[in-house]
């Protein structure tokens, strides 16, 4: 099963192949491919559908300009997607003084957008396989490195602002994430290009 | 530093975690170890794959236009391909295959816009000659030994002082010789040249004879064979006599 996930969806890199042929519909046939996991990510990090149609639009504009840049022998295109959009989104976030706010309305913002969770039908079946493997481990992983990697991945936190937000000692903090890290890239081997 | 304390640096700075002074570390430490290298790419695509524990949503059709319609208008960067290059040479090719084409066609306009400038003028002037033709009086020439089947007919223009004189029959001229057209007035013994010029194959020719005297009878007209250009007084054969 593994070689064939692989060799499906991390082996491939669609979108750069029809940017650098500037194939106009090729590409459209890659956004579908990845826009609702990216979608998906960015609404959780972000928690504003704006923000992120906005983000999730920006970067696939930056996709077709910067596919060139794209670097097999670093990681998967999907990789690469989820990077630039992540960044962004971790980069808005940041800049926005509003985090109470935001935090408030997150509730309202992701159950609003239920209705259109889509585990099917714009999700590739090798995107399924990976993400049961990446809950799975995320699951196995002690409560509180769980909570201190979320807390880091998808809110953008620091590792000192956690340790705040935790009551914990910075160094604590550190260890606990270093330790999910490692977990996680343990597990996840087999669905890496690296 | 250790590689061990890099790679826990690594894990921070694939979910950008690590502090400004962590990453600058980090990035040198890169620079010339390999196998952290190695590490730090497997934990950035680690931390990507992260992002599959989310559910996937489907994002607004609009989006998807928005991205394919603002594609062609983003700047996009790739290499100057060969074929691009060679397309280029031929594009430049043709533009100045088609400047040097619209430059020759221009000058082909321009000479047959005076070439039906002159066309006008020859118009005129023949208008004037026919008109000056009509009812005008004539003489003719006639071929004497020398040149028996040659004849030529003078219309004369007193009113403008000229004469148009058409000649036929005449052998043609070798390159060095001249027919001369004289007339001879009957106020003076000494014929006067009234032009000089060459036949064509056939032996024809035509000629204007400007300053035709009308102060005096004019008594014969008379053609010889010069040489080329003519002279003051004839000195050759007569081919076409007249009166």
């Amino acid at each position: 099963m593994v070689p064939a996930i692989r060799s499906a969806c991390l082996t491939k890199h669609p979108l750069c192949d029809a940017a650098l042929a500037g194939n106009t519909f090729a590409f459209g046939a890659a956004y579908d491919q990845y826009a609702s996991l990216l979608y998906g990510l960015l609404l959780r990090i972000i928690r504003d559908a704006e923000d992120a149609q906005e983000i999730l639009q920006e970067t696939f504009l930056a996709a077709w300009t910067d596919a060139r840049k794209f670097d097999p022998s670093r990681g998967s295109e999907l990789a690469w997607l989820i990077s630039m959009a992540r960044s962004r989104a971790i980069d808005r976030l940041r800049s926005r003084e509003r985090r109470s706010k935001r935090e408030e309305e997150a509730a309202r913002q992701i159950s609003m957008l239920r209705p259109n969770v889509d585990p099917g039908g714009n999700d590739p079946v090798a995107f399924r396989e990976i993400r049961s493997a990446v809950r799975s481990a995320m699951q196995e992983l002690p409560d509180a490195q769980r909570s201190a990697l979320e807390l880091a991945y998808f809110d953008g936190l620091s590792q000192s602002e956690i340790a705040s937000r935790l009551g914990e000692p910075l160094g604590t903090i550190k260890t606990r994430t270093n330790l999910a890290m490692k977990k996680m890239r343990e597990r996840l081997a087999a669905f890496r290009r690296t | 530093m250790t590689h061990e304390e890099i790679e826990q640096i690594a894990a921070l700075d694939a979910i950008d975690a690590a502090t400004p002074e962590e990453v600058a570390e980090l990035r040198r430490h890169l620079e010339t170890c390999t196998d952290c290298r190695r590490v730090a790419n497997e934990l950035d695509e680690t931390a990507a794959l992260l992002a599959l524990s989310v559910d996937p949503v489907t994002p607004p059709s609009q989006v998807r236009q928005n991205v394919l319609r603002l594609l062609p208008r983003q700047q996009r960067r790739p290499a100057l391909r060969w074929w691009m290059s060679a397309a280029a040479a031929v594009l430049l090719g043709l533009w100045l295959g088609s400047a040097l084409q619209l430059r020759r066609a221009r000058e082909e306009q321009r000479a047959l816009r005076d070439e039906v400038a002159r066309l006008k003028v020859d118009r005129q002037k023949l208008s004037e000659t026919i008109a000056a033709l009509s009812g005008a009086r004539t003489i003719q020439l006639a071929g004497q030994a020398v040149a028996p089947n040659a004849s030529a007919r003078v219309f004369l223009d007193p009113s403008q002082r000229r004469a148009f004189v058409f000649f036929r029959g005449l052998p043609p001229n070798a390159g060095d010789k001249s027919y001369q057209l004289w007339i001879i007035r009957a106020d003076q013994v000494a014929p006067q040249s009234a032009g000089v010029f060459n036949v064509d194959a056939a032996g024809n020719a035509s000629l204007v004879v400007q300053n035709l005297p009308v102060d005096t009878m004019i008594n014969a007209l008379a053609v010889t064979l010069e040489p080329r250009g003519g002279v003051k007084a004839p000195t050759g054969e007569k081919y076409l006599v007249g009166s």
